[in-house]
């Protein structure tokens, strides 16, 4: 890829990244932490459809021979429990995750673009440190990077269409579910 | 629920199953993964305890330990589960410092040196294989096609199209004008989503990399790390640092989100969420900041210990049928539940 693409490619997907996440109003603390406590739906209503979209996409893509190289992240399942639950748990506490902290910085909320950013870039440059002893963490049940249909055995068609169906069954369930009392806190 | 929502969920349901049959239809494996931090050799030599290197006197092995490097230096294929497979291109990383370059690249021939000069000691009880034709380099791999990007780019703007036309029939209107969708306060929360899944398609599949909002922090982080540690082995051979894909990703969105807000005019200089934090918490700015700061840092901390966020684990990895992703989702859900309940809590006992 030329120097140029390298730089306008990202820039652009990021600018519609952002763009999403803002309009998808995942920029205010109610809204992460509503889905947490159960009362605002919104970032799994938006997470079920990128991932149904995406899972799709990707495959397909793959499929037709187009899509030669799909960046598999590395399944390392005691990193990932752990790093989840801690992951989980610093969003619900700030509103906010290392992207959507854009959404919510773009409000001129000055908690998300100043306290989250220099927490963020903090936090960062703190995991470096504690990098070398965290490494025996992430070497417990690691699959490496595998793919759920690799690791099983099966097309992952079948996984695709599992993951759709999850999507619609969850998307299903939440527009079933009575609103109203999910609205009153903004 | 009325008759005409009926009618919408019918047609829906319809559509899903047919793209669902379509996709079968058409349906072959996916090839050529390739992930970041291999490591069958790992899971071979060292978890299943068969010829472990690590506990060997030979320094290389030791001073490398510190993450899935193997074939860094050794080459071959990592992702190979067969061990004839894994072996084939393996080559001999004393032989010649182009392995070292990959990483040192300033002082790869001092390196080696250093390494080479212990050689007779360390060959004394090391069991390592000699010889061997010298390193191949490894063999780069193959771009995704960037004419890709333009076929997707049109598709984006059918769905664009055919987005405009369903928003006219629902709001009636003759001509349902982009500017005024851009201006909207709020879109709905499956429109926007669809679209970032079209946006993580073609991250993933036309340029070959994840949606990230953490790794854009990983890499600027060496801008201090380096300086306060220039021999920490995290910036000199784990992540890369400087002006990365991942930092203009996240300088990207950050733009995207603030045209956003430009455009339904909600750019309003704040210091406080809205209701619900000063409820549970109360109106105090110095504690907001504190407990962000922390919340933020434990994220970072987080996403480095898992290898990704919510964009670049849970959606890009998911999307590409990672296991680890949906693990990642599930145990987020399990961490941020009883926070998220603690401040419902506090909120209904009343701030202090």
């Amino acid at each position: 890829m030329s120097p140029i693409v390298e730089i306008v490619a990202p820039l652009a997907l990021g600018a519609a990244f952002g763009w999403l996440l803002h309009k998808a109003r995942l920029g205010r603390y109610e809204t992460i932490v509503g889905v947490f406590s159960l009362r605002d739906p919104t970032v799994l209503q938006f997470l079920m459809a990128a991932l149904a979209v995406a899972v799709v996409g990707v495959q397909v893509l793959a499929a037709l021979g187009v899509a030669t190289v799909i960046p598999v992240p590395r399944s390392a399942i005691a990193a990932d429990l752990v790093g989840g639950a801690v992951f989980g748990a610093g969003m619900a506490l700030a509103g906010f995750c290392p992207a959507t902290v854009a959404a919510g910085a773009a409000e001129g909320r000055l908690d998300h673009l100043i306290a989250g950013v220099f927490g963020l870039y903090t936090g960062a440059v703190v995991f470096g440190f504690l990098y070398p002893s965290l490494v025996p963490l992430t070497r417990v049940a690691d699959l490496g990077p595998v793919t759920a249909s690799r690791a099983l055995g099966v097309s992952p068609w079948l996984l695709v269409a599992a993951l759709v169906e999850v999507a619609v069954i969850v998307i299903w369930a939440i527009e079933r579910w009575p609103r109203g009392e999910a609205r009153h806190a903004t | 629920m009325t008759a005409r929502h009926v009618k919408h969920r019918r047609r829906e349901i319809a559509i899903a199953i047919v793209v669902i049959i379509a996709l079968i239809a058409i349906a072959r494996y996916a090839h050529g993964q390739c992930g970041e931090t291999p490591s069958s050799c790992w899971s071979c030599h060292e978890t299943a305890g068969q010829r472990s290197v690590i506990g060997l006197a030979a320094p290389w092995h030791r001073d490398h330990a510190f993450a899935d490097l193997c074939s860094r230096c050794h080459g071959g294929d990592p992702l190979a589960s067969d061990e004839r497979a894994a072996h084939a291109a393996r080559v001999e990383p004393l032989a010649s410092s182009v392995a070292c370059a990959s990483c040192h690249a300033d002082d790869a021939d001092a390196k080696l040196r250093a390494y080479v000069d212990q050689v007779p000691a360390a060959a004394a009880v090391s069991t390592l294989d000699s010889g061997g034709p010298p390193p191949p380099a490894p063999p780069p791999v193959a771009p995704n096609d960037p004419l890709l990007a333009l076929a997707l780019g049109a598709l984006g703007v059918l769905g664009a199209t055919v987005i405009t036309i369903v928003e006219r029939r629902r709001v009636g209107a003759a001509r349902v004008r982009l500017g005024a969708i851009a201006r909207r306060v709020a879109w709905s929360p499956y429109a926007a989503g669809a679209l970032l899944g079209v946006v993580v398609t073609i991250s993933l599949a036309v340029f070959g990399r994840r949606l990230s909002g953490a790794g854009g922090y990983q890499s600027l982080s060496g801008l201090v790390g380096r300086a306060v540690a220039p021999d920490a082995p995290y910036w000199t051979s784990i992540v890369r640092t400087g002006m990365t894909w991942d930092v203009w990703l996240l300088l990207g969105t950050f733009a995207g989100a603030f045209a956003s807000a430009a455009a339904s005019r909600q750019l309003r200089l704040r210091t406080m969420p809205d209701a619900r934090w000063i409820q549970a918490f109360g109106p105090r700015v110095a504690l907001r900041w504190g407990l962000v700061f922390i919340g933020t840092a434990l994220l970072s901390i987080a996403a480095g210990i898992a290898g990704g966020c919510t964009a670049s684990l849970v959606l890009s990895g998911g999307a590409a049928l990672a296991p680890g992703a949906y693990v990642f989702m599930a145990a987020m859900f399990a961490g941020g539940i009883p926070v998220a309940r603690f401040v419902e809590w506090r909120a209904r006992r009343g701030a202090p």
